[in-house]
């Protein structure tokens, strides 16, 4: 569950989806084609909700109520307002879409918890206004709602081949949809979601508008299901669309495997299958058996059917997991965009072409010698300034009116014991932490905006743990920090325009120049992020956080629980962004390293600045050393 | 007005079910990370097994005491062989628990559930006495007593027990606790067991009023949902302020509006709650480190 969502699944997809179209060849059977139907209606739901689960770590438990909006807001045109078919299925799409987007709007503040209980909750909300007498004017209340026949020329959609079709176009639709949808650079931020939402903010995606948006996808389909539902039972009632629905309908993408909208698919034909093949016996004993196939699925084998399918596959081929062969047509397109790259990405801090210098040996990180020609001290205006900073964590003092200057051009070192406010204080700076005190980067004061407007000025930065996204390559992580804005409409993204074509080049050019100069080994490029070594992570988040372009680069710790090799390639990744022009403000704690990198120190002690000065000055000062050390050294 | 302030009564009666419901929510959320879906349901399949014996030719109250040890050993199986398996993350447990939730109604179903739903005979008196013309109903009267002799076992046990101590400080940071040497899986274990023997007493006291079946746990599950988001879902004592709140609302409601908004009301105050304080009446806020 919520392990892993997947890239490859376009030829898995499409394969099942032509067995499927094929299948009344073999399935002649009006009971079985039945099943088949069901199942597939099901299934276009399903797969939008494993979007919104697998894709965007969101949960629903009430799914069917987008089902019924769509089931419902078509009839009722039809009946009351002698709507033809078509635009009656597309207005029920669109109510259940419009819904979902508001609904979810409200419920996204809840995490993923909250939304759980929350859907569930509204499915049972909705049953009873359906079935009561404030909506019976159009939902017929408990006595239901007739579905007009649809019928073109003179065959009805409603039996035989021609529902099976429909619905199977139905299907395949909402697959091409959602599968889109995980291409493009909208389903690649809520990937990010997914993993971290701090971290997605500050790599300037737009949370909620993402959250909202895989809402909205899962609601748009379900609504779509809704109106097959209503072609095939040809009669709306309340109980069609209860929470046993909607549990089942999760249950079903949680036995074919979230993330790889293809197990949905499966699942929901196994569960009718399953439902239907033993209903003869007994309709509970079946409901019985499938809630324990559940069961035993989320216990045993986490990532459901498809996963099984796909490690029954790789052992029947003799594949390995890391399946570096298919990742190098990738590689080659990245090398490709780079070759094409015909002029310099505009306001490009970062454009220098790699000099050789960097070529230092990775594994002299000396606690003794600082480098004796860097000009210690920068003139010029400063970039950032902090003034009066203060946090307060309850009764606790965390910040306590630290003022700061960092020179342009200069990384910045800060020091300080555990709990001294070190990272509290990149958060003010990026604005997850309220604080009191102004923040001005390059006289433009920021303080009192919210985290992606930082961003857009020029702030960027990385975690103490890097929250890379586990099921994309490197490349792909590093091009979603990359994109100048996470504006714009998701349709317009999924549409492929030349204009977010165009954007994505770009994301990408940026992407690969972060990797190329901090001189990541480009045949890691295309592994994913949950194969690399803490240290490539480290630098990964260093890339990913530099791709923005920014002016000034907040580093959390990025040698902590490094060995002394990473460390040194660390230190060699921030002297390349030094030379590229961009100021980096940096926690560390080892004392080398700060040695080796800094212009400036600054130590932090119970939340106040201890002392600040040229990184020789600091580390020499023997109130530094006492904080550090004990004060009991002399003796 | 005396209608509305028996109305009042009744719904704190029924208010404080909803609120031992929401602890008991909250109770595992705190202890175990994870508040499960299920407990309702779990209620529900216990007061069958009452139930049955009962019909079988046991007497009601030794069937209660039978049904109350087999809750407790219900609630370790629950635990171990659902819940503790390949221990997954919190989504997946939640997961677990949702599958338990269809897993036990039908269970319920295949069972027992023949001609569901069944009239369940009450343990408590009927009737009631009248207070300056308002009716008083001794179930009501008497759930109250139960429930405030059960916060007062529970305050007493965090208070005053070494095991309670410890459910206190897995609630609070629950890794810390394992270091210092809180056998935290055992503590679950021992969580789950009260949780049934709770579960059971909710099913019990509920069934005569509104019938057996095997969905009947669904609405007071959703209130206790409401109700432990208005307390604050980290706050034990809370959920009984929440409960309180939802059940007089919803009563009121039904009597004054209308049965099909009941619900809508619960979640209308559960939004409202989220909206204008995120954290419930007496939850805190989580800090989160990076």
């Amino acid at each position: 569950m919520l392990t892993r969502a997947r890239d490859k699944v376009g030829w898995p997809a499409l394969t099942l989806l032509l067995l499927l179209a094929l299948a009344p060849l073999v399935v002649r059977g009006v009971s079985e084609q039945g099943i088949l139907v069901q199942a597939m209606i099901y299934a276009v739901g399903a797969v939008g909700l494993d979007v919104l689960t697998g894709y965007s770590g969101q949960f629903s438990f009430g799914q069917f109520v987008y089902f019924a909006i769509g089931a419902y807001v078509m009839a009722a045109v039809r009946v009351n307002g002698h709507w033809p078919w078509l635009p009656a299925i597309i207005a029920g799409v669109a109510a259940s879409t419009l819904v979902a987007a508001v609904i979810g709007s409200l419920f996204v503040r809840l995490r993923f918890f909250g939304s759980a209980v929350g859907t569930f909750f509204l499915g049972a909300v909705a049953v009873d206004l359906i079935s009561g007498s404030r909506l019976s004017h159009w939902t017929g209340g408990s006595n239901g709602l007739a579905v007009l026949p649809v019928t073109i020329g003179a065959n009805s959609l409603s039996t035989g081949d021609w529902l099976y079709y429909t619905v199977w176009i139905a299907l395949a639709l909402s697959v091409a949809v959602c599968l889109r949808y995980t291409k493009v650079r909208a389903g690649r931020a809520a990937r990010v979601v997914k993993e971290n939402e701090v971290v997605a903010a500050v790599l300037g995606v737009r949370v909620f508008r993402e959250k909202v948006r895989a809402q909205a996808l899962a609601g748009a389909v379900a609504g779509l299901a809704g109106c097959m539902l209503a072609l095939e039972v040809g009669y709306l009632s309340p109980d069609t669309f209860g929470i046993s629905q909607s549990i089942e309908l999760f249950a079903i993408v949680a036995v074919g495997g979230t993330g790889s909208i293809v197990g949905p698919i499966l699942g929901a034909v196994f569960f009718f299958s399953m439902v239907n093949g033993l209903a003869s016996t007994s309709a509970s004993s079946s409901q019985l058996l499938f809630s324990l196939v559940v069961l035993v699925v989320v216990v045993l084998f986490n990532g459901g059917l498809y996963d099984l399918l796909e490690k029954g596959t790789r052992k029947l081929l003799g594949l390995r997991r890391s399946d570096a062969g298919a990742h190098k047509k990738d590689a080659q397109v990245a090398g490709r965009a780079q070759a094409e790259r015909t002029e310099p990405v505009a306001a490009a801090a970062v454009a220098e072409p790699l000099s050789g210098a960097l070529a230092e040996s990775p594994a002299t990180v000396s606690f003794a010698q600082p480098s004796a020609d860097r000009a210690r001290v920068r003139t010029g205006p400063p970039l950032l300034e902090l003034a009066g900073i203060g946090v307060d964590f309850g009764g606790v003092r965390a910040l306590d009116a630290v003022d700061l200057t960092v020179g342009r051009g200069e990384v910045h070192a800060i020091i300080g014991p555990n709990g001294a406010g070190k990272t509290t204080l990149l958060n003010c700076i990026s604005g997850i932490q309220p604080a009191t005190g102004r923040v001005v980067l390059d006289s433009d004061d920021l303080t009192s905006l919210p985290v992606s407007v930082r961003r857009a000025r020029g702030i960027s930065r990385t975690f103490q743990h890097p929250a890379l996204v586990a099921d994309l390559t490197v490349l792909q992580n590093v091009e979603v920090g990359a994109y100048e804005t996470h504006n714009g409409s998701a349709v317009l993204e999924m549409a492929g325009l030349p204009g977010t074509r165009r954007r994505d080049r770009v994301a990408r050019d940026r992407a690969v120049h972060a990797l190329e100069l901090l001189e990541f080994p480009r045949e890691r490029w295309d592994v994913h992020a949950g194969e690399l070594t803490m240290g490539e992570q480290k630098h990964i988040d260093i890339a990913r956080a530099l791709a923005s372009e920014p002016k000034l680069l907040l580093l959390d710790e990025p040698t902590a629980g490094l060995g002394e090799e990473e460390i040194g390639a660390v230190a060699n990744a921030i002297e390349g962004v030094r030379r590229a022009g961009v100021t980096v403000l940096v926690i560390a704690h080892h004392v080398g390293f700060v040695r080796r990198i800094a212009d400036a120190c600054t130590v932090l002690d119970f939340g106040r600045v201890l002392t600040s000065g040229t990184a020789g000055e600091v580390l020499a000062d023997d109130q530094v050393v006492d904080v550090f050390v004990g004060a009991g050294r002399k003796s | 007005m005396g209608l509305a302030i028996s109305v009042i009564v009744s719904g704190i009666a029924f208010g404080l079910l909803i609120g031992m419901l929401a602890f008991i929510l909250v109770f595992l959320y705190k202890t175990t990370g994870v508040a499960n879906f299920a407990v309702g349901n779990i209620g529900m399949f216990e007061t069958f097994i009452v139930y049955e014996l009962w019909k079988n030719g046991m007497g009601l109250w030794p069937a209660a005491g039978v049904g109350l040890v087999c809750s407790a050993v219900f609630g370790v199986l629950i635990y171990q062989l659902v819940l503790r398996p390949f221990g997954g993350n919190q989504a997946n447990t939640l997961v677990r628990t949702v599958a338990l939730f269809l897993l036990l109604a039908a269970m319920a179903d295949v069972f027992f559930g023949q001609d569901q739903p069944y009239h369940f005979p009450s343990l408590l008196p009927t009737g009631g006495t009248k207070v300056g013309g308002v009716l008083l109903r001794w179930s009501d009267l008497i759930t109250v007593g139960i429930v405030l002799v059960i916060v007062t076992g529970f305050v007493a046990m965090f208070r005053w027990t070494r095991l309670g101590l410890q459910f206190l400080a897995v609630a609070q940071r629950p890794e810390t606790a394992r270091l210092l040497g809180v056998r935290a899986q055992r503590l679950s274990t021992i969580a789950y067991m009260l949780a049934g023997c709770l579960a059971l007493l909710i099913g019990l006291l509920l069934a005569p009023k509104q019938l057996l079946f095997s969905q009947m746990m669904n609405p007071i599950l959703l209130f206790a949902f409401a109700a432990a988001v208005v307390g604050g879902f980290t706050s034990l004592g809370g959920t009984f302020v929440g409960g309180i709140i939802i059940g007089v609302v919803t009563d009121l409601v039904t009597t004054y509006v209308g049965s099909d908004l009941t619900l809508a009301s619960a979640l209308a105050i559960m939004l409202l709650t989220l909206a204008v304080r995120p954290n419930g009446l007496f939850g805190t806020a989580q800090v989160r480190r990076l």
